[in-house]
């Protein structure tokens, strides 16, 4: 169990999925920032929201999402990626971040986000 | 000096030509006794007996013979008869020859001299062809009358033949020489010796002691008539053991009669031996290893004594046509072999290459002429290498060559248009019987389609795995939805296996599509026909539209929801109503509105299901846009404005 209520940013292209990130996170105790699913929206709110944690997938329409994991590694956000391709779909430099492969459960997820905060 | 009978004995056999001589009865010669000899006479018998060269004197009209012990030998058996007689009665057999020549000097009363004078004369019962070189001088008187005839000259017979045959041999071999092919060898050779032998029939068979045959290959006949062999084959086992035997030794058969031969031997020999039609006999066999391999014959219809010479040129003439065939058969082999190995180079699609121990190229195909424009020798393969990529070719074939081991590289070829392909070389040594590397056999090869065929391979099933991966999340998803809530067991499995359906369906229009995307009307058409039997009930309407895989997939799951919604409350769960799709294009946007009409009264649910979260918020994740539901009074309204450019598939893109 998380020991606190952390307020996350989903980025997710796929709408089922992403309701039920949405889902498990809330069934966890947590709350949703925001949620985008495309490359642009998910950038200006990685650069402005204000939000814990970060959930990543990595392919956007097409478009990766490392540009955002730029910003938020930059701005000191945790984050995680949680993505269909696994570990080695992930740029090098990000490899030391969690990585969930989809489909994963919830408490897979509470596991990825508890290592996210812990850095 | 007393006249004696001229019988042979132990003396007179030994005796001088001058004792015999002047013990000659002269007196009943027309030369009369030697004391009213004439002094020419006497001179020239002076001069031949102190002469240590054949010499001979032919006096007078019927120039009757006088000679000296040098000459003595000459005339073989007539000897010592000859003396006192007249030349032509002693020398019958050449007289046609020498006879036109005696009369020569004598009437014009100068000297002649004959050079390789061929002389048939007849010794010991035979005629034989002799060369001579002699004189005929004449011996006048003070008047210039001519008396006699002083001969001297020698018998050069040896010289002669010893001289042909050698010119012979070296005919046979400037002929042999020239030929490339066995045939031809053996029907040259037999030709020649069966014209020098004045033979019947010469040829050669090849013998196979380990099937037991023998098989006549070519053969030479003159033109009489004489039955043909060639081509024939027969047992050696069939063949008189005793002379089959005999000729495994190796020795040259010569038989003189073979009628004489066979007189007392087997029934069998004998009809072997009448079957061959003929009387004299040469078989030469050649041996190899032991073995018989070939036979050379040569044959006669008379019966004939051959001579050591004629069977050993047999003999020589058969060595020199098994060593030609021998060497026509290798170069046949070899020509074969290069023809092969030229085929196999050239039809190759390979490069093939051979390098010397030191790792230089010293032959390269054509092939890489072709890809390059270059030889591919000397600095040229190298040049031939994308930059990047010589160093490592030059390491993994300088480790290859310093350590004798296979080698193996891939690398990129600049080929003549510029472009790069990639290539596979290969290598190995070739050792000589102490081991060390004599030769490099290589060869390069273009893999470049297997390359892209493998990097395609790779990532289709990256991306197999990522879309499979995807899409179970997808299945997760609408699991845990179907599952959430106040529903029965049944139900949420009517729904979830519904709801799968509806996937699956999206993703067969899409593998149609080969995941470009899919029409609109499609995914309409397929999301809605097995809920309405009449496909009536659905009016749809609207320009061709090619969405994305993305929004194609997002837009089945969402017409499936609402149909399943129409079917089961709406505007289809009853006989009249029914289902307006319709949508419009600009340049931004895709609008969509499906608007039910003729249902049961519609009211705002209570509680918002699955379905309705799925169109409201789904939609506006995956079509860039947003969706609204009305509950309107007289049908459901449902209105969906995507991005057409988040949602417009490759296709559209083309057009």
């Amino acid at each position: 169990m998380s020991e606190r209520r952390l307020r996350i940013l989903i980025v997710e292209d796929e709408m089922l999925v992403a309701m039920n990130i949405e889902d498990m996170l809330l069934d966890l105790g947590h709350e949703v920032a925001g949620l985008a699913s495309r490359l642009e929206p998910a950038l200006s709110l990685a650069g402005e929201a204000q939000f814990d944690l970060a959930m990543l997938d990595v392919n956007l329409a097409g478009q990766t999402s490392f540009p955002v994991a730029e910003i938020l590694a930059r701005r000191g956000i945790p984050f995680l990626f949680a993505t269909g391709y696994g570990i080695k779909g992930i740029a090098e430099e990000y490899r030391s971040y969690p990585v969930l492969q989809k489909p994963f459960r919830a408490r897979d997820l509470e596991q990825a986000l508890s290592e996210a905060v812990a850095g | 000096m007393a006249s004696s009978p001229l019988k042979v004995g132990t003396n007179e056999q030994d005796m001088g030509m001058s004792a015999r001589i002047r013990a000659f009865d002269w007196s009943k010669t027309p030369l009369g006794p030697m004391e009213h000899w004439p002094d020419e006479l006497r001179v020239a018998l002076s001069i031949a007996e102190h002469s240590a060269f054949p010499t001979a004197i032919y006096w007078g009209p019927e120039l009757r013979l006088l000679y000296n012990d040098a000459w003595a030998f000459i005339p073989g058996e007539r000897h010592p008869g000859a003396l006192g007689r007249p030349g032509r009665e002693v020398w019958s057999d050449i007289w046609p020859i020498v006879g036109p020549q005696f009369e020569q000097v004598l009437e014009t009363g100068r000297g002649i001299t004959a050079l390789e004078q061929m002389l048939p004369i007849v010794r010991n019962g035979a005629e034989q062809e002799t060369y001579w070189n002699y004189s005929f001088t004449p011996i006048t008187d003070p008047a210039g009358k001519v008396l006699g005839v002083f001969n001297q000259g020698n018998e050069i017979t040896k010289a002669v033949v010893s001289e042909r045959r050698l010119a012979f041999q070296i005919q046979v071999a400037d002929r042999l020489r020239s030929l490339a092919r066995p045939e031809e060898v053996w029907a040259a050779a037999a030709a020649l010796l069966g014209e020098y032998l004045g033979a019947a029939r010469v040829g050669f068979a090849e013998v196979d002691e380990a099937t037991d045959s023998l098989t006549i290959v070519r053969e030479w006949r003159r033109a009489d008539p004489i039955p043909a062999l060639q081509g024939r084959t027969t047992r050696l086992s069939e063949l008189p053991p005793a002379a089959v035997a005999y000729l495994r030794t190796g020795e040259v058969l010569a038989i003189a009669d073979v009628d004489e031969i066979l007189q007392g031997s087997s029934e069998e020999d004998a009809r072997v031996g009448a079957k061959l039609g003929v009387r004299a006999v040469v078989t030469v066999p050649l041996l190899r290893d032991d073995r018989m391999r070939a036979l050379l014959y040569v044959h006669d219809l008379e019966p004939r004594v051959w001579k050591r010479s004629e069977a050993a040129m047999a003999r020589d003439v058969a060595e020199r046509s098994w060593a030609a065939v021998e060497r026509a058969e290798s170069q046949e082999r070899l020509r074969e072999s290069e023809d092969h190995y030229r085929h196999t180079v050239e039809l190759n699609p390979q490069v093939t290459w051979t390098a010397l121990p030191d790792g230089q190229l010293n032959r390269v195909s054509r092939r890489w002429f072709d890809w390059t424009g270059t030889t591919g020798l000397g600095e040229t393969w190298a040049e031939g290498l994308h930059p990047d990529d010589r160093e490592a070719t030059f390491e993994a074939w300088g480790h290859s060559v310093a350590k004798g081991e296979p080698y193996d590289m891939e690398h990129r070829v600049k080929m003549l248009d510029g472009r790069y392909r990639w290539a596979r070389s290969r290598a190995f040594p070739r050792r000589d019987n102490a081991g060390n590397v004599c030769l490099w056999y290589g060869s390069t090869e273009d893999i470049q389609e297997q390359r892209l065929a493998e990097e395609r391979q790779r990532l289709l099933i990256n991306e197999l795995n990522h879309r499979v991966k995807n899409t179970l999340a997808t299945v997760q998803a609408i699991a845990f939805q179907t599952l959430k809530g106040d529903i029965s067991l049944g139900e949420a499995r009517a729904r979830f296996e519904a709801r799968l359906l509806a996937l699956s369906r999206a993703h067969n229009l899409l593998t149609e599509e080969s995941w470009e995307g899919a029409s609109l009307e499609r995914v309409i058409a397929d999301t809605t026909a097995h809920l309405a039997g009449d496909r009536e009930r659905f009016h749809v309407e609207g320009e061709p539209v090619f969405l994305s895989p993305r929004a194609a997939l997002a837009l089945s799951l969402a017409l499936h929801e609402l149909s399943t919604n129409a079917f089961k409350y709406g505007a289809l769960s009853g006989e009249e109503g029914k289902v307006l799709i319709g949508w419009t294009l600009t340049d931004e946007i895709l609008r969509l509105e499906w608007k039910e009409r003729d249902g049961p009264p519609v009211a705002e649910p209570a509680r918002r299901g699955f379905g309705s979260r799925l169109i409201e918020r789904g939609l506006e994740a995956d079509l860039a846009g947003r969706a609204e539901l009305h509950f309107e009074p007289d049908g459901l309204r449902c209105v969906i404005e995507a991005s057409r450019q988040a949602i417009q598939g490759r296709e559209a893109n083309r057009v």
